[in-house]
């Protein structure tokens, strides 16, 4: 009887979540771009934060100066997470997927021309599917405090790191579309053209998701580092997307780490944080290789499958050297690391944002056969 | 006083970058930006390049990093590894020794 009634539970919030993700709710950059789709069935959706830490913030630090009573301490330096349970579950890792430079979990969500993004089609593939938010970015919020005391002259302007604000020549040349100064596009382009202004009734909607990239203000090495003590396990020491990613994965019980373009290395780096024991595959989109890994460090990725997926028009050498080299100490030490370059796979003409391009779902395939083949396990059977 | 003799002393020591500099994934990477350095924009084009790329990460003049004595090479110190295994490697003439440890 109790199973009865956490049944109809289970069904009664899976029907209020699918109606709430209906198409005509679901959220486009274009409102009119939106897509048709079928109902999504979901067993849980929700966010949360991977714990940052709390600085103390002076009075004369807090503006407008109205508020400066409520000196007091403030968060920093946390990671946002959101996620999608689908209902039909695939029995595979959890994946937890974090996107690159001057952008966020935006780039996997509704396509800016209105199609389907990765999220949702790995949660209908049966996959639990977290996006996080770089540490610093987005809705994970940034450190603020040094803009401050430039404000208020406690360090000159000179100190302020710098923000990083990509531009639309630099996405075309970085994401490579094609030609900039002639606005030409790749004969056989597969980014959505229309959003970045190519073609009659284009627009410029691609462009809301370039968001500026504070990446400079994470957290400085503090002196008392220096004796080789302070690791990513001590609380106050150092925050950064890799050890929160770390740390997703352990709370997870296991999981499958994306990360694209700034951050395909970061699911490397979340392996090999001290302490990290969750991470079960890990998918590197458009490159994050190394070539400086020690034989601790091997022998800790050899037991993780690992995926290179790089995408076409790619400036060579293709694979990177630091690909190949790492790819040898790894496979030839028995582990699992495989290089895909799409056109080699017969898809051509994908551009570095692959999770948006207008075949972007048939690249997601390649990545979840990649998963069946070798990603083995699942939550509860580690 | 050279890197290599610093590092010699303690397996992990405190830098301070002199300016602005970077660090990489793999030698190579170090050597093929050192190449380009003479040329600005050809070395920054490369660099944001590689940053997007995940193989290397531009680091401002006055970080601190954390020097590692495993480097192989003595002009290359091995960075962060530490606290952002696997670390980085980036050119050891960019940094000096931080010498003031109680200064945050």
């Amino acid at each position: 009887m109790k199973s009865k009634n956490y049944l109809h539970w289970m069904m009664a919030a899976a029907t209020s979540i699918a109606v709430a993700c209906g198409p005509q709710l679901a959220a486009a950059q274009e409102f009119q771009d939106l897509q048709p789709s079928q109902p999504l069935f979901l067993a849980g959706e929700g966010s949360f934060f991977i714990d940052g830490y709390t600085q103390h913030i002076d009075s004369k630090y807090i503006s407008p100066s109205a508020f400066a009573a409520d000196a007091g301490n403030s968060m920093v330096n946390q990671m946002y997470v959101q996620y999608q349970k689908p209902l039909a579950k695939n029995g595979r890792f959890p994946l937890v997927i974090v996107h690159g430079c001057c952008l966020s979990s935006k780039s996997w969500q509704t396509t800016p021309d209105g199609r389907m993004g990765w999220d949702e089609y790995f949660v209908r593939q049966g996959f639990d599917t977290y996006l996080a938010e770089q540490v610093g970015r987005a809705r994970s919020g940034f450190n603020a405090l040094q803009y401050q005391k430039v404000l208020t002259g406690d360090a000159p302007p000179s100190s302020n790191p710098p923000i990083l604000i990509a531009t639309d020549a630099f996405a075309w040349n970085v994401f490579r579309w094609g030609n900039f100064s002639t606005l030409t596009p790749y004969s056989d382009e597969q980014f959505p053209m229309n959003t970045v202004g190519v073609g009659p009734n284009s627009n410029l909607s691609f462009y809301n998701q370039v968001i500026p990239d504070l990446n400079s203000t994470l957290p400085n090495v503090t002196p008392g580092c220096a004796d080789g003590t302070c690791t990513p396990a001590d609380p106050n020491s150092y925050f950064s997307t890799p050890s929160a990613m770390a740390k997703l994965a352990n709370d997870l019980g296991g999981a499958i780490l994306m990360g694209h373009s700034q951050s395909s290395g970061y699911p490397t780096m979340a392996a090999l944080q001290p302490g990290s024991r969750g991470v079960r595959g890990i998918i590197q989109l458009e490159v994050g290789c190394f070539a400086n890994l020690t034989s601790a460090d091997i022998n800790i990725l050899k037991r993780i499958p690992i995926l290179i997926v790089v995408a076409d028009h790619y400036p060579a050498p293709n694979p990177p050297t630091a690909c190949v080299t790492e790819m040898q100490q790894i496979n030839s030490a028995g582990g699992d690391m495989t290089f895909i370059s799409l056109p080699n796979y017969g898809l051509h003409g994908n551009s570095h944002m692959m999770m948006l391009d207008r075949n972007n779902l048939q690249v997601a395939d390649v990545i979840i056969r990649w998963i069946i083949g070798h990603v083995r396990g699942g939550p509860g059977r580690l | 006083m050279s890197s290599t003799a610093t590092l010699a002393i303690a397996a992990h020591a405190l830098f301070a970058a002199k300016i602005a500099t970077f660090g990489c994934s793999s030698l190579d990477e170090v050597a093929r930006l050192q190449h380009l350095r003479p040329d600005q924009r050809a070395f920054q084009t490369e660099l944001m390049q590689q940053m997007f790329y995940g193989q290397c990460v531009a680091i401002e003049p006055g970080k601190l990093v954390i020097a590692d004595s495993q480097a192989s090479d003595p002009q290359v110190l091995l960075i962060d590894r530490a606290i952002e295994p696997p670390g980085y490697l980036a050119p050891a003439i960019d940094f000096e020794r931080h010498q003031d440890r109680d200064k945050p």
